[in-house]
């Protein structure tokens, strides 16, 4: 995955719906330098960065819209702190009370990275269809190298939701 | 938590009633409701509030006038069938809320699927038990050519609505123009195609009117005391139960009553699962009537309904929610139609009794058995019934019954 370093014209041209992008806007700051990273726009809380279970990254999130609605689809930005390694980023949704998941499988694209650095991602098709306790899980995947070598290493971390 | 989520409603309601959208304090009917319920109990039953207006822009004819009467002319025409005996009528019986009353639906034969009701399926998000369509349109195509069900064939189909002159005159009025020679095959699918897309025109009126239940529900939103008055104590206790401990709301919630998803109840059955939603999803992607296909008139539209789609082995056993408006008068019940009656839909669920050895569902954990006493049954029965609406509305019923 190539993270993405087009400017905020660029990326404007990108995001196609004006909906989307009003909340990004709000969400995300923008190009005339408000709240970086931003989340807590839209009325959201302001979430805490939550390390991945072996501490490489730090993941936060926001959803669109805010609150996350029952059986309507929603998306969400993620915002990841961490070493300079393309991260490829997959999330899904869990309920660990009933024992099973989303009845769909998102899709991450990149967005342009923020003005901290923190690499910003769009997640597309989440569906959280029942009422009650979800797990958002996030992993992360990335190439690491060591001499001609290299492995893909990944992490995880779950955000507990209620809806 | 509680008390301060009920202060805020009181105060929200006497806010309403300052402003004069609430035209009196809330009376005594309504307070001893809103102590009745819960804050969530609350909330769930409030979200039922109003059937969404149905869409669906890869019909482009889908709110057509036009259109419609094409396709009311096309739901009770037997000549759309091999042997031109069935219509989607057939299975489809307004009289019998757009459902046959069978276990099992048979058209020319039998088939192993219990019909379902019409009603408000064009709210669905998935069409058939297993979901292996994504619109009315493309689902109204596929009975026309099943052997057992109506064993027409497009050819067929295109030949009687170009020759007929009452159908060629109603499909150039809906489509503009209708094709003249018939031979080309691409003529035949197309005219095959707008068929579908006219049922499904006709199909997306059927909408099932106020219920006392909605009236209620207004009546928890306004405080009119004669809304609150549709449902009797019994059917007011089945509420409570079905929005809170019994968690029939779990899967049955919304406008529809339903998440318009898919699971496995524990059904009876003998062997292994079917394939139900598993092999859905694996039809629907390769489905060439599909919303992202040729024939679709928003192939954007239809991308991003297919996009998200997964397809797993617990998928396996696994089938639609059926909405709930108007389950009482649909019986039998369940894609295989197990249950003749509401009474042992309720028992099922109440015990389990009869489902089968976990197998591939080990993991979830959504059904367990509810244990109701006889006054909670009785409770639960008298909320679905109340979910009952007045019949169809006389433009959704055929223009000249054939006696």
């Amino acid at each position: 995955m190539i993270r993405l370093k087009n400017s905020c014209r660029t990326r404007h041209k990108k995001v196609r719906s004006f909906g989307l992008l009003l909340v990004l806007g709000a969400l995300l700051g923008s190009c005339a330098g408000q709240r970086q990273p931003g989340i807590g726009g839209d009325g959201q809380p302001i979430r805490a960065f939550k390390d991945t279970d072996q501490g490489t990254f730090s993941v936060r999130w926001a959803s669109i819209p805010h609150p996350i609605p029952i059986n309507e689809p929603f998306e969400l930005v993620l915002e990841v702190l961490g070493p300079d390694v393309n991260p490829l980023l997959e999330a899904d949704g869990w309920m660990p009370g009933h024992g099973h998941g989303m009845v769909r499988t998102p899709r991450v694209t990149p967005l342009e990275d923020g003005s901290m650095g923190e690499r910003r991602f769009l997640v597309k098709g989440m569906l959280f269809h029942m009422e009650g306790a979800w797990e958002l899980r996030i992993a992360i995947a990335w190439r690491h190298e060591q001499g001609d070598t290299f492995s893909i290493q990944r992490e995880n971390v779950v955000f507990e939701v209620e809806i | 938590m509680r008390l301060a989520a009920s202060l805020a409603i009181l105060t929200a309601a006497g806010g309403l009633a300052s402003f004069g959208l609430w035209p009196n304090s809330p009376g005594p009917e309504w307070q001893a409701l809103r102590a009745q319920f819960s804050d969530q109990q609350w909330a769930r039953i409030i979200r039922t509030a109003e059937l969404p207006t149905p869409n669906d822009s890869t019909n482009g004819v889908f709110h057509d006038e036009a259109a419609f009467v094409l396709g009311r002319a096309l739901f009770y025409e037997t000549r759309l069938s091999g042997n031109g005996e069935v219509s989607c009528a057939s299975c489809h019986d307004p009289a019998l809320d757009w459902s046959d009353g069978k276990a099992l639906a048979e058209g020319l034969e039998e088939i192993d699927r219990h019909t379902p009701s019409l009603w408000n399926s064009a709210l669905n998000r998935w069409q058939f038990w297993d979901g292996r369509a994504d619109s009315l349109w493309s689902q109204a195509l596929q009975p026309i050519e099943h052997p057992k069900e109506m064993g027409g064939s497009r050819e067929e189909v295109a030949k009687l609505v170009l020759n007929d002159p009452e159908l060629r005159a109603l499909y150039t009025d809906a489509f503009g123009s209708a094709p003249e020679q018939m031979d080309e095959p691409n003529n035949v699918e197309r005219v095959f195609v707008q068929v579908g897309k006219a049922l499904a025109a006709f199909e997306g009126r059927i909408l099932t009117p106020v219920t006392p239940f909605d009236q209620f529900v207004s009546g928890l939103q306004t405080g009119d005391p004669e809304d609150l008055a549709a449902l009797d104590p019994l059917a007011v206790e089945g509420a409570g139960l079905f929005f809170g401990e019994a968690r029939c709301h779990l899967c049955h919630h919304g406008p529809l009553l339903s998440d318009m998803e898919f699971h496995d109840i524990e059904l009876p059955r003998a062997g292994a699962p079917e394939p139900a939603r598993h092999g859905g999803v694996a039809k629907l992607l390769t489905d060439p009537f599909n919303g992202r296909g040729q024939h679709s008139d928003d192939v954007e539209a239809g991308r991003e309904r297919l996009a998200y789609l997964n397809r797993a082995p617990h998928q396996r056993g696994e089938w639609k929610t059926p909405g709930l408006r108007n389950v009482a008068r649909t019986a039998p019940y369940m894609h295989n139609g197990a249950y003749a009656s509401l009474d042992e839909v309720l028992a099922h669920y109440s015990t389990l009794s009869d489902a089968p050895a976990r197998s591939h569902s080990d993991t979830q954990r959504v059904l367990e058995p509810g244990h109701f006493s006889d006054s909670e049954l009785q409770a639960l029965k008298a909320f679905l019934q109340a979910l009952s609406s007045p019949p169809p509305h006389p433009s959704l019923l055929p223009v000249n019954p054939k006696s």
